[in-house]
């Protein structure tokens, strides 16, 4: 861009969202696992899927091997991703807190997601409570304020979209692999 | 070209953006370098993914070499220039695409579509949910105002059809929720182009709504000289308006014509009981190539069934053109019920104001009495002399001038009907209301001229077909800003259909016409959603004339109409025929 200009009546950057789903295949053997980038204004950005085997034997703890899975797919999802989020969402119900304290450091803004009671919270994170059932557990503490993250949440909230685009990036690997 | 540049051009992403951008906010272009930082506290099983990863068949196919990537995972740019709408349901081609990739290994322009439509069915299927779009608190999208729910299921129902005739009473807000369902698909890139089709007289408040409604679609009258309307037609907008007497002149050039060119993704027919006649017009709308057909009409019959056909026709369209033939009869009940969705005002708006219709029975005045029994005696006479030549066409002639002398005499000028109207608006005027006034006719004798003269003292307003359309909108801009027009006089044929005129609560009609549809249609200028009083309606029939034949026709009619659009189930036959017209006069049809 040669002459550098700015458009005003272009609308000021929304922020964009990430949310991270993991679906376990119907057979059991393995995990898929999507990022779906989003703008706060619902428009869906990228799609990034995959999937991986869950290790299976007697040196595995069940638990232990899902993690492992969830921690590869979160990364190999990463590393595909053309944009970076302003904040990265999980369900805590199908994210363990040990990812992103023990397995990951993410260099954006993490939460996961509460929709109820969710299994513990890592040392580390931070909840802010959304309602009276919905939770974001914050990796690293809240994000601050008057920042991109806090407003990407508020906006997200105030169209309920939160929780919904979890479904759509389910309903997405579900086309992915199946249609 | 390698596979990821092939993906580029697929896509429109980053090099090349052909189609319209999306209407919404443009996010900066992907940055392929960028990736979210991430540090690994631990070695990641990376290698073993590789292993393990099961790509869809689809993308699998599409770089077999990607397959042994570690760590792999397909990422979808789904913010780009919107694909064909085509690809966003499975059609033939795609089906044909699948087919042929089993049979060997894929070729580099088939793999490019095979991801492609993976790709225009992603983005279909992660686009906000319907009722996160619609007007409500947790809108993604800004409204001008709410929906009813009833306007909501309008529009789930358009977006859910490619063939839909919305048959809604007037006033309930047709042109609202075809806006709506167009904006929510533009933005959920299910598609790129829409023509809507409707009269003259309401394009202007098409653009308008569009504007008020959808912001961020382009709309774009095509109007104006021929050279105009050609880049007209070749603009790149998301919604073209025109008339129809435009477009039936600018396909008159065949395939190659600039309509005829374009496959619209969303066709709309709006006061679609003028394509009810098979003629040029309907040919036109029936010709164009589209994806999805909407017909509005609050009036799919008004004659007979032969009119209901035609509308379903265009309705009803093939692969991308009307095709099928309907005739009166089994078939044709059977799929209007299944394309028409209708909603009655008594049953969706329990709020809105009541329409109160009186019949005015009048007595002709002394002299226009004298000249009608002399016209009626003399056109009798007449016909009987015409003997095996008296034709349909002579009937009408007469018709024609009876209703004439009951709307004034042409000698005295004196008017019943002029006469009433004046004193009842001397009244409303001052109570503060305002009305309407329809005729049929223009004359300064007879007509919309002549009751504009009488009623002077009112700052009355015209609203007739030899305005053009500037100076119609001017007209109506006038009479619903400013109350110092306490009447607005409109010839039905200019301004039966399309206006909205709550502002007016009390509606004349100085004479019938043959039509209670037409009718109620002028009605319904006021009575319809955004009313807040009772509407009042007059009819005039003069006593012992031609009127109060033509009224018992129109009671006939209207039971028709209740029967076959509401109802869906009587054996037709009721149509005005060439006997009943002879009947009028007590005359018998020659053999």
């Amino acid at each position: 861009m040669p002459i550098p200009f700015v458009d005003l009546g272009e609308e000021e950057h929304s922020g964009i969202a990430g949310f991270l789903r993991f679906v376990d295949e119907p057979d059991g053997r393995g995990v898929r696992g999507a990022l779906f980038l989003m703008s706060t204004r619902g428009e869906p950005l990228e799609f990034c899927f995959t999937r991986i085997d869950v290790r299976s034997g007697v040196l595995w703890r069940a638990g232990e091997a899902k993690r492992q899975a969830v921690a590869s797919l979160t990364k190999t999802l990463f590393e595909a991703a053309n944009r970076v989020p302003d904040l990265v969402l999980a369900l805590a119900e199908e994210t363990p807190a040990r990812v992103f304290s023990e397995d990951l450091t993410v260099r954006v803004p993490v939460c996961r997601v509460a929709a109820q009671d969710s299994g513990p919270m890592a040392l580390s994170e931070t909840a802010q409570r959304i309602s009276d059932s919905l939770t974001l557990m914050w990796v690293n503490g809240l994000p601050a304020p008057d920042g991109m993250p806090a407003k990407t949440v508020e906006t997200l909230e105030s169209h309920q979209l939160l929780l919904e685009p979890f479904d759509r990036a389910a309903m997405g690997l579900q086309e992915a692999f199946d249609a | 070209m390698n596979p990821s540049d092939a993906w580029w051009e697929a896509t429109g992403t980053g090099k090349r953006r052909t189609l319209l951008p999306w209407p919404w906010l443009s996010q900066p272009e992907a940055e392929p370098t960028l990736q979210i930082p991430i540090s690994v506290l631990r070695p990641s099983e990376a290698g073993n993914i590789s292993c393990d990863l099961g790509l869809p068949s689809d993308v699998g196919r599409l770089d077999q070499s990607m397959r042994d990537a570690p760590g792999f995972a397909t990422s979808i740019v789904l913010d780009g220039a919107a694909a064909p709408s085509r690809e966003a349901a499975p059609s033939v081609s795609t089906e044909g695409t699948r087919r042929s990739r089993s049979a060997g290994s894929p070729s580099s322009a088939e793999r490019t579509r095979v991801k492609d439509s993976l790709a225009a069915r992603l983005r279909q299927m992660l686009a906000p949910p319907l009722e996160c779009l619609l007007p409500g608190p947790n809108s993604l999208l800004k409204w001008a105002g709410e929906l009813m729910p009833f306007q909501r299921d309008g529009v789930r129902a358009l977006i859910g059809s490619e063939r839909l005739l919305l048959a809604d009473d007037m006033g309930l807000g047709k042109t609202l929720q075809v806006i709506a369902a167009l904006r929510v698909l533009f933005v959920r890139r299910a598609i790129e182009s829409a023509l809507v089709v409707a009269p003259a007289s309401v394009l202007d408040q098409w653009r308008q709504e569009l504007q008020k409604w959808a912001p961020e679609l382009r709309a774009m009258i095509v109007r104006g000289t021929q050279e105009d309307r050609a880049w007209q037609w070749a603009a790149q907008v998301h919604v073209a308006i025109v008339s129809y007497e435009t477009l039936r002149s600018d396909v008159s050039g065949g395939p190659n014509s600039p309509p005829c060119r374009k496959i619209w993704d969303v066709l709309v027919a709006d006061e679609a009981q003028r394509i009810k006649n098979r003629n040029a017009t309907s040919d036109a709308m029936k010709g164009l190539k589209r994806h999805r057909s909407w017909a509005l009409t609050g009036t799919p019959l008004e004659n007979d069934e032969e009119e209901l056909a035609s509308i379903v026709e265009f309705v009803d369209h093939g692969e991308l053109v009307s095709q099928a033939h309907y005739f009166p009869g089994l078939n044709l009940r059977l799929r209007h019920r299944e394309l028409q969705l209708r909603r009655k005002k008594s049953d969706v708006l329990q709020d809105l104001p009541p329409k109160l219709t009186a019949k005015l029975p009048i007595a002709l005045l002394p002299k226009q009495r004298e000249s009608y029994n002399r016209a009626e005696r003399e056109g009798i006479i007449h016909l009987r002399e015409l003997g095996r030549d008296v034709r349909v066409q002579h009937v009408l002639e007469l018709i024609t001038r009876l209703k004439q002398i009951c709307n004034a005499d042409p000698k005295t000028g004196q008017s019943s009907k002029i006469d009433d109207i004046r004193q009842r608006i001397e009244t409303l005027a001052e109570q503060g209301n305002r009305a309407i006034v329809f005729s049929q006719y223009t004359s300064a004798g007879f007509g919309v001229a002549a009751i504009a003269q009488a009623l002077k003292q009112f700052d009355p307003l015209s609203f007739t077909g030899e305005l053009d359309l500037d100076e119609r909108r001017s007209v109506i801009q006038r009479f619903r800003s400013d109350d110092r027009h306490k009447v607005l006089i409109v010839s039905l044929r200019a301004g039966g259909v399309g206006l909205n005129l709550q502002e007016a609560s009390y509606v004349f009609h100085l004479d019938r016409w043959w039509n209670p549809a037409v009718e109620r249609q002028a009605e319904d200028r006021s009575h319809r959603y955004g009313q807040t009083v009772p509407v009042h309606v007059f009819k005039y029939s003069c006593a012992d004339t031609i009127e109060e034949r033509i009224d018992r026709i129109l009671e006939t009619k209207q039971d028709l109409f209740d029967d076959l659009v509401d109802d869906v189930s009587i054996d037709l036959g009721a149509s005005l025929t060439a006997n009943q017209l002879f009947g009028l006069f007590g005359l018998e049809r020659p053999a």
